[in-house]
C-alpha cells in the first residue's frame, strides 16, 4: 500500500549542519501541523567524485582511495575492491588471511553497530546511554588499534591476502581473546539497558514503520530489510565466512524500535564470529605472491557492509589500471526507504526515523 | 573583566564537516561523547550553533558545494574565533586533492581548507587519535585567550 | 518601613540569584556528567566563566527582524523574574501594592513562558532556512508556502508547551495555599511557624503530593529534558535562543540559571517555610538565609539525576505525562481541602 503524500503548509529543511545528521545532507520535512506528510532528501553535498579519480589509476593506488570512501566501514571497501581483483584474475586467497580480514571486519562492523546506538540514542535525547554505547565500543576500537596499526583506516586487505603488519602473533590474539570477553559482557549488560528502559522504548516503539512490500519496493537492504522481514545477507554467498557459525537475524515489525533490536542482536552474533576466528585462526602464510596484474574484463562483487549490499565493479587494463570504476553503497537506497517510512510521524520521530537507517552520506556521495 | 581567565576556562567548539570520509569527524565525536577520551574535563564544550562557538574545527578537504555554508557558518561565529582543520584532509586534501588518475585529482575540491579561511591549528593523521585532538584544542586556548577584541 | 532595608534586601537576593543561577548549571551539568562515568567540566565552567566569556566577545547583530528587541528580552525577562524573588521576601510582604500574593506570582510566570515564544519568531538562525545550500531547484518539491524557521517550530511548540505543560506546577503551588487558607505568600510562610519552630508543609501528606508535582513542573518550567520538546535538539538544535550569540548569549545563560534559582526558591518558601530573609542583625537572619540558599540546591541537583536517565519526550507521551501528575495534584489539592 502506497503511503499517502499530502498537502502540507509548512516546510522546515533541516541541515547541512545539525546535530541529528552529523554528516552534512539536507532533509526538507513538509508539514501539517506538526505531522509530516512529505519528505524530501536531498544527498549531493558530499560528492567527491570519487569514481573518476580512480579512472586510468594503479589498482593498489586505487584502494588507498576506495578505503578512504568511508571511515565508518572503511574494511568492507578495501575489501570489496580487492576481491574484484581476486575474483576477475583468479586470485588464491591463504586461510588465514581469510580470517583475519572476517576478524577485521567484523569488529568494525560492531563499531558501527555501536555508533549506531550512540547517535540514535542522542536524537531521542538520551546522552547517558549515547555515552555508554561510546564506552561499550572504545575495547573494539583499541583492539582494532592494536591489530591493525590505525583505529579507523585498517588497510588490512591487499590483493591476495592482508598487508603482514596486520598479521598477529599468538600473544596479541590471546590478548585480544582475554580483552573481548568483558567487553562482550558490557555490550550484553547494556544492550539489556536499552530495551528495558520504558522512557526510551515509548520514543522507538511503533515508530517509523517501514514494511516488507515497502522496503522490497525501495530495496531497502542490510539491516534495515532484515528488520523489515527481509532476509538477505551477502555474507552468506562469501567464502571467508563459510569458516564460521553464526546465523542471519530476521525481524518483522519494521519500526524503530526492530531496527535497534535487530542490530543489537547482530552485534552478538559478530561477537561470536570474532570469537571463533581468534580461536580458531589457522598458522600459515598471509598472502599469496606470484600473480600478476593484467588484462582484466569488468567484474562485479557484491559485498555486505555494516548498513546493507555494498557493491564494487571494474576491469583492469593491460598495466594493470582500473577501468570503469563503479561502486554503489547501501545507503541510497535505505535512505529512499526512509523519506516513505517517516512519513505521518511527529517532526521529532521523523528525524529519528531518517537516522534509524543509520546512513552513511560520504559512502553514499562518495 | 575577566577577559583572558574567562576564556580559558570556557571554550566552546563547533563540529563542521565538510566532505571527507567521516573518519575524523566520528573520532572527534568520540573525544566528546565518549567518556573514555571526554574533552569537557578540559573546559572544551561541543555545541552546534554557531552563535554559540569560539574554535571551529573542519575535518574533510571543503567541498565546492559546502564552501558556502563553511563560510557563512564562520561568519556568524561571534569574534575572537578560531578555525582548527582536523585530518590530513582539510590540511592538504588528501587523497581527493593530490591523487588521480587520466582525468586528473577531484574537481569537486574547493579547500585545502586554509585556501577557504584562516587556519590556526593543525591536527595531522588520517585520522587523528583522539590524543591529538584534545592536545590540539588545549593548544589553541591560550591563542583565543590571547586575542584582542 | 525603613527604606534602606528594602533595598538592601532587594539588592542582596538579586546578588544571591545572579551568583547563585550560573552555579545552578554547572552543578546540573557535573552531576550528569558523573551519572554518565566521566570527569566532566569543573562547576564553574558551564555557568559563570562561560557567561563571561560570552560577554567578552565582540558584540553583532543578530538576524532577527528586530534586532534590538531581541537582544533586550533576555534581560527584562531576568528583571521580571526577580521580581517572584523579591515578592516572596518579608520587606516586600507589606509593600501596599499587595503583588505578594501567588496570584500574581503565577501571572509572571505565565509572562516568562510568553517570553520564549516572541524569542522564538523574532529569531532568523542560518542553520535552517537561509543556509546556503541549493536544495530548492528545479524539480524538486514545492508543497508549502511557508518555509518555517527551526526557531519559529519552537515558538509553535512553545505555545503548545505552555499550555499543556504548565498544569503541574500551578497546581502545585496552589496546594500551600489551599492548606494555609489564603493566596497571600505571607500567610502561607507564617502557617508553617517561625524559623526556630518549623512545621513545613512538605513533610505533611498533600504537602508531599505537591512537592512531586512541583518537581515535574519546575523540570517542564526549565524545559529540561525530558520535556524538551520545545528546543529539542534533535531537530531545533536549541530552539528560540538560537541566534543569541555574545553578550546576549551570556545573558540568556543568566536567565536560564536564575530562573532556576527563583524557583527553587519558590519551593523552599512555599513548601518550607523559610522565605529569603535578608536579616544581618541576628545569627538567626543569618542562617535563615543560609539555609534558604542551602534548600535551594535540592531541586537541581533532583533535575539533573532526572535529566540524565531522560529522552526528549514528544507530544505523544507530553500529553498523560503531564495529565497524570495534574491529577495527582488535584488528588493533593483534594487531600488539602
Amino acid at each position: 500500500m502506497e503511503k499517502d503524500r499530502g498537502e502540507a503548509d509548512v516546510e522546515i529543511p533541516v541541515g547541512l549542519v545539525h546535530p541529528a545528521l552529523l554528516e552534512p545532507y539536507r532533509p526538507r520535512f513538509f508539514l501539517q501541523d506538526e505531522v509530516v506528510t512529505d519528505c524530501e532528501i536531498t544527498l549531493d553535498a558530499q560528492h567527491r567524485g570519487i569514481e573518476r579519480i580512480m579512472e586510468g589509476i594503479p589498482v593498489d593506488k586505487c584502494n588507498i582511495i576506495t578505503e578512504r570512501i568511508c571511515g565508518i566501514c572503511s574494511c568492507v571497501h578495501l575489501w570489496n575492491s580487492v576481491r574484484v581483483v581476486e575474483k576477475g584474475l583468479n586470485i588464491e586467497v591463504p586461510e588465514r588471511a581469510q580470517y583475519m580480514r572476517v576478524i577485521i571486519n567484523e569488529l568494525e562492523r560492531l563499531t558501527s553497530h555501536l555508533i549506531f546506538f550512540g547517535h540514535a540514542l542522542e536524537i531521542i535525547g538520551h546522552e547517558t546511554l549515547a555515552m555508554r554505547a561510546f564506552i561499550a565500543r572504545e575495547p573494539f576500537m583499541i583492539m582494532l588499534g592494536e591489530l591493525s596499526g590505525n583505529r579507523v583506516h585498517y588497510a588490512c586487505p591487499i590483493i591476495g591476502g592482508i598487508r603482514p603488519r596486520c598479521n598477529p602473533t599468538d600473544d596479541l590474539c590471546a590478548k585480544s581473546l582475554a580483552q573481548l570477553q568483558p567487553a562482550t559482557e558490557y555490550l550484553k549488560d547494556y544492550a539489556d539497558r536499552i530495551l528495558q528502559d520504558a522512557m526510551v522504548m515509548s520514543r522507538i516503539e511503533g515508530v517509523g514503520v517501514l514494511t516488507k512490500e515497502e522496503a522490497i519496493k525501495y530495496h531497502a537492504v542490510g539491516p534495515t530489510a532484515r528488520a523489515s522481514g527481509v532476509s538477505k545477507d551477502w555474507r552468506t554467498d562469501i567464502p571467508d565466512f563459510k569458516h564460521f557459525d553464526w546465523d542471519v537475524i530476521v525481524l518483522d515489525d519494521g519500526d524503530v524500535k526492530t531496527r535497534v533490536v535487530q542490530r543489537v542482536l547482530e552485534c552478538l552474533e559478530m561477537l561470536k564470529i570474532v570469537e571463533q576466528g581468534f580461536k580458531n585462526l589457522p598458522k600459515g602464510e598471509v598472502r599469496t605472491t606470484g600473480w600478476k596484474l593484467g588484462k582484466m574484463p569488468i567484474t562485479t562483487c557484491y559485498h555486505e557492509a555494516p548498513r546493507g549490499e555494498l557493491y564494487d565493479s571494474y576491469g583492469l587494463d593491460e598495466k594493470g589500471n582500473v577501468r570503469h570504476y563503479k561502486c554503489r553503497t547501501p545507503t541510497v537506497t535505505n535512505l529512499g526507504a526512509m523519506e516513505v517510512a517517516c512519513l505521518g510521524e511527529h517532526l521529532t520521530d521523523a528525524v529519528l526515523t531518517l537516522a534509524s537507517c543509520d546512513p552513511c552520506l560520504c559512502c553514499t556521495n562518495r | 573583566m575577566f577577559k583572558e581567565v574567562s576564556r580559558k576556562n570556557a571554550v566552546h567548539v563547533m563540529l563542521v564537516y565538510s566532505g571527507g570520509c567521516n573518519g575524523c569527524d566520528i573520532e572527534v565525536v568520540n573525544c566528546v561523547l565518549s567518556p573514555y577520551y571526554d574533552i569537557e574535563q578540559y573546559k572544551v564544550m561541543l555545541t552546534w550553533n554557531p552563535r554559540e562557538a569560539d574554535i571551529l574545527l573542519v575535518t574533510g578537504p571543503v567541498l565546492k558545494r559546502i564552501e558556502p555554508a563553511l563560510k557563512k557558518i564562520y561568519e556568524s561565529i561571534p569574534d575572537p574565533k578560531l578555525v582548527a582543520a582536523v585530518g590530513s584532509c582539510a590540511i592538504n586534501g588528501n587523497v581527493f586533492f593530490n591523487l588521480g588518475g587520466d582525468l586528473g585529482p577531484s574537481e569537486e575540491v574547493a579547500g585545502p581548507l586554509d585556501k577557504v579561511l584562516p587556519v590556526a591549528a593543525k591536527i595531522p593523521g588520517c585520522p587523528p587519535r583522539p590524543e591529538d585532538i584534545i592536545s590540539a584544542a588545549a593548544s589553541a586556548i591560550p591563542i583565543l585567550a590571547e586575542m584582542e577584541v | 518601613m525603613d527604606y534602606v532595608n528594602f533595598i538592601i534586601s532587594t539588592v542582596v537576593l538579586t546578588v544571591v540569584a545572579l551568583f547563585f543561577g550560573p552555579v545552578f548549571l554547572g552543578i546540573e551539568r557535573k552531576i550528569q556528567a558523573r551519572i554518565q562515568q566521566r570527569i566532566g567540566p569543573p562547576i564553574l565552567t558551564p555557568g559563570t566563566w562561560s557567561i563571561l566569556k560570552f560577554w567578552n566577545k565582540k558584540p553583532f547583530t543578530p538576524n532577527s527582524p528586530m534586532p534590538s528587541l531581541y537582544h533586550a528580552l533576555p534581560p527584562v525577562t531576568i528583571v521580571v523574574v526577580l521580581v517572584i524573588l523579591w515578592l516572596t521576601s518579608p520587606e516586600w510582604w507589606g509593600l501596599p501594592l499587595s503583588l505578594a500574593t501567588l496570584v500574581a506570582i503565577v501571572g509572571i510566570m505565565k509572562f516568562e513562558e510568553v517570553m520564549y515564544v516572541v524569542m522564538g519568531s523574532l529569531s532568523r538562525s542560518i542553520l535552517s532556512v537561509t543556509m546556503p545550500y541549493g536544495d530548492v531547484v528545479k524539480g524538486a518539491v514545492t508543497k508549502a508556502t511557508i518555509r518555517r524557521f527551526f526557531e519559529g517550530q519552537s515558538a509553535v511548540r512553545f505555545i503548545k508547551h505552555i499550555t499543556i505543560a504548565s498544569f503541574p506546577i500551578y497546581i502545585a503551588i496552589f496546594i500551600p495555599v489551599v492548606i494555609a487558607r489564603s493566596i497571600f505568600v505571607q500567610d502561607v510562610v507564617l502557617y508553617q511557624g517561625s524559623f526556630l519552630d518549623l512545621h513545613p508543609i512538605l513533610f505533611t501528606v498533600p504537602g508531599f503530593v505537591g512537592a512531586i508535582v512541583y518537581f515535574v513542573g519546575y523540570v517542564a518550567q526549565l524545559n529540561d529534558y525530558p520535556f524538551t520538546i520545545a528546543k529539542a535538539k534533535g531537530d531545533l538544535v536549541e530552539g528560540a535562543p538560537l541566534e543569541y550569540g555574545a553578550h546576549a548569549r551570556g545573558n540568556y545563560y543568566i536567565l536560564r540559571g536564575v530562573w532556576m534559582f527563583v524557583l527553587s526558591s519558590l519551593f523552599v518558601t512555599l513548601f518550607f517555610g523559610i522565605p529569603p530573609v535578608v536579616d544581618f542583625s541576628s545569627m538567626v537572619g543569618v542562617s535563615q538565609l543560609v539555609m534558604h540558599v542551602l534548600l535551594t540546591f535540592m531541586l537541581p541537583v533532583l533535575v539533573s539525576v532526572l535529566s540524565a536517565f531522560g529522552p526528549i519526550l514528544t507530544f505523544k507521551q507530553l500529553y498523560p505525562v503531564s495529565f497524570g501528575f495534574t491529577a495527582i495534584g488535584v488528588f493533593g489539592l483534594l487531600l488539602a481541602l
